[in-house]
């Protein structure tokens, strides 16, 4: 096991004690890499088999399972990719959360497919990993520095040049922030559940992957490349090649349109200065500089540089759409030049730019409502739009300073601990799952999967909603009817998933019959589509089955008041989702094999996937 | 057909819904006249008739209506559409792609 070469794998896990200082170097079978594909299939067996009941995310015996897949530092477009699973603060429970960059790639070349971090180191430390090895080096001049000064040092110091990836915590992760993330590679996040949280209480400041020599075994080749300038040029024409003209915020004015534009905290649809905020706008006024990630054909991203207003001269990443939602509309303001600079602000300090955003959001309206005054914000008036106050806030949240210390700690629980009428206009889900950055009042299932997901974000929708004809199924007849949103929801669930556990953007991977194919062209598998939804399926209940073991409440698999309020202005006026909640939950359950009443997989259900080792954790059946 | 037996509405494509219709719609927008009485899903059945890739891309043939990848906005609110609404005159019907990003 592990001498012979393992298509589409470096065929080795690296798992590293942080306590202990020590690596040891897990050689893959080709039947565990058939079985668990990668990314967040990798992450879910190790987090549901080595992480037991009782352990809080913060505990040394917490795991980060870091993983890239098959596609992972191929010639596939995008395929810089990974995927970390561990149990994280946003939603005390288990989780999923990727990104983009060169890091999966690097990773390979250095001869691992994925990390198993554990222990908690005795002071502030870094991990390089190169040629097989790890290094381990005292981070403890580099705590409190921000993401991009973090990796700069680290880049400098070790005097790699552009042959490494780095990816650190920042200040905010530090101080035990629950939405504190991971960045790298100048401006690219895994920003769901607080990953940066949980490797800041392990006193992991940084981790580098330089890119090695290690060759990563092809099946077919020549055919690989024929099928990858296929699957690239879908990508780049992608609903008119929107994505790689204009960015991901090229689509801001037909949000608003579609009434999905998250607007002052969800108080109205209504955003009519739409078209100064969106890609359009910051292609035609900004400077620009291509920023691609590994191998990347579509180039959606760009170092940008304010060129006029109160912000000329900002520079940092181009703002995606999250950012410019969270930090445009949802807080009532339309300068594109702060949203670069509050953007770039939150990336340095390693917040998640989402749940930043419902945080200023919210206290902005209680602010104009008189629920919170200046006394309790520190001084700060946050009316609406008041960029200078959001900023302030935003670093007394990764302080911990004054207000920041309640505010840290998310919106529903920020939210919990005012109360009242604070709590009713709060935007959270249930679970404490951030949602996207979207007004899914108008998208009824994404608002189903972000309170219902396993991974703690969208699961089985993405892309504008479940899409049953990209896998076979006819197209949704209507977006509002509760038991057919509850019903794709289950019908599609498994795909994106699965997508997670091959190391590739989802930018790239448009198209899951040729993305199957390149998998395929790499491994020598035979994987059709509903092999791949029932890989995905697999990879779901298990972090199920952790989440419900570890006592996650299925009565908190529900939006809050005001996310699930029905919207008063807008194209979705008056459709309000949580008189039908309960029937759609119900109808989702149904779908995906779940006891109706207690929402644990029934064993049938975990029989059927092939999961038989699970059952005897179901209650009642030890 | 006389004058009063149609309805007159406008139709914009927004995005590359838009792209695809430059030729018959430039900037996207179309002033159109039905007859009156017409109901948006067979008028948009008949209207995509003699345009074959804009209905490939939108249509939904078999089911007779739109593919989940657009979204129809009639007068500023969201429509099915799947229900019988009738096009009137001076209406204005939005046909947006489904959007979505990270």
């Amino acid at each position: 096991m592990g001498d012979e070469p393992i298509y589409g794998y470096a065929g080795h896990l690296l798992r590293i004690d942080l306590g202990r200082e020590k690596f040891e170097r897990i050689p893959l079978s080709p039947d565990f890499a058939a079985n668990f594909i990668g990314g967040s299939g990798f992450g879910a067996k190790f987090l549901y088999q080595e992480v037991l009941p009782g352990t809080q995310w913060s505990d040394p015996e917490n795991k980060v399972i870091l993983s890239t897949g098959p596609l992972g530092g191929s010639r596939v477009s995008g395929a810089g990719t990974f995927s970390m699973v561990a149990k994280g603060p946003m939603t005390d429970h288990g989780g999923t959360s990727q990104a983009n960059g060169f890091f999966g790639a690097y990773l390979k070349l250095a001869g691992f497919d994925g990390l198993i971090i554990q222990g908690k180191a005795k002071r502030p430390c870094g991990l390089i990993i190169r040629e097989g090895k790890v290094e381990f080096f005292d981070a403890r001049h580099l705590w409190g520095l921000d993401t991009w000064e973090t990796e700069k040092r680290v880049r400098k110091e070790g005097n790699y040049g552009r042959s490494i990836s780095v990816y650190s915590v920042g200040p905010a992760a530090e101080k035990g922030v629950r939405f504190s993330v991971l960045c790298g590679d100048q401006g690219h996040i895994a920003s769901k559940n607080g990953m940066g949280a949980v490797l800041a209480a392990k006193n992991l400041k940084a981790l580098g992957a330089v890119r090695g020599s290690h060759r990563i075994p092809v099946h077919d080749e020549a055919l690989l490349k024929k099928l990858a300038e296929q699957l690239l040029e879908k990508a780049r024409t992608y609903r008119g090649g929107s994505i790689h003209q204009w960015g991901t915020a090229g689509i801001v004015g037909n949000l608003h349109l579609a009434g999905v534009l998250p607007v002052k905290n969800y108080t109205t649809n209504l955003f009519p200065a739409y078209e100064r905020v969106n890609g359009q706008t910051i292609r035609k006024t900004m400077q620009l500089k291509p920023k691609p990630c590994w191998r990347c054909g579509i180039r959606h991203l760009h170092f940008v540089k304010v060129l006029d207003g109160p912000y000329a001269g900002t520079t940092g990443e181009e703002p995606e759409l999250e950012c410019v939602t969270a930090f445009g509309p949802l807080i009532g303001q339309e300068n594109l030049g702060a949203i670069v600079m509050l953007s770039d602000l939150v990336d340095r300090l390693g917040l998640d730019a989402n749940e930043t955003g419902w945080t200023v959001a919210w206290v902005m309206e209680c602010y104009q409502r008189g629920i919170l005054t200046k006394n309790d914000l520190d001084g700060l008036e946050m009316n609406w739009g008041n960029v200078e106050a959001a900023r302030s806030l935003i670093q007394k949240i990764a302080r911990r300073e004054g207000i920041g210390d309640i505010l840290a700690e998310g919106v529903m629980r920020a939210a919990g601990k005012i109360g009242g009428q604070a709590r009713d206009c709060a935007i959270f889900t249930q679970k404490g799952a951030t949602p996207r950055g979207h007004d899914h009042r108008g998208r009824w299932s994404e608002m189903l999967d972000t309170c219902l997901s396993t991974t703690s974000t969208l699961e089985a929708t993405g892309g504008g909603g479940p899409r049953p004809e990209l896998y076979g199924f006819p197209p949704v007849k209507d977006p509002f009817d509760p038991l057919e949103t509850g019903a794709a929801n289950a019908l599609v669930n498994g795909y994106k998933v699965f997508e997670d556990s091959l190391g590739i953007c989802n930018f790239n991977a448009v198209d899951p019959r040729l993305t199957l194919e390149c998998v395929n062209a790499v491994t020598n598998w035979n994987l059709d589509l509903p092999g791949a939804i029932r890989t995905g399926l697999k990879t779901i209940h298990r972090l199920r089955m952790f989440n419900l073991r570890h006592g996650q409440d299925i009565r908190l698999e529900a939006p809050s008041s005001r996310y699930g309020s029905t919207p008063s202005d807008g194209p979705c006026q008056g459709r309000g989702i949580s008189p039908h909640w309960e029937k759609i939950r119900e109808r989702y359950y149904e779908g995906m094999g779940w006891d109706k009443q207690t929402g644990w997989p029934l064993a049938e259900t975990l029989r059927k996937l092939g999961l038989d080792d699970l059952v005897s954790d179901l209650p009642g059946e030890r | 057909m006389k004058k009063g037996d149609e309805v007159h509405f406008q139709v914009i494509f927004r995005g590359w819904a838009g792209e695809l219709l430059e030729a018959d719609c430039p900037g996207g927008t179309c002033e159109v006249s039905a007859p009156q009485g017409i109901f948006l899903r067979d008028f948009f059945s008949q209207w995509l008739q003699g345009r074959p890739k804009a209905r490939e891309y939108f249509w939904d043939a078999d089911h007779k209506r739109f593919k989940a990848e657009v979204m129809v906005i009639l007068n500023g609110k969201y429509q099915s559409p799947d229900e019988e609404v009738e096009l009137r005159e001076g209406d204005t019907l939005t046909i947006l792609p489904v959007a979505s990003g990270g």
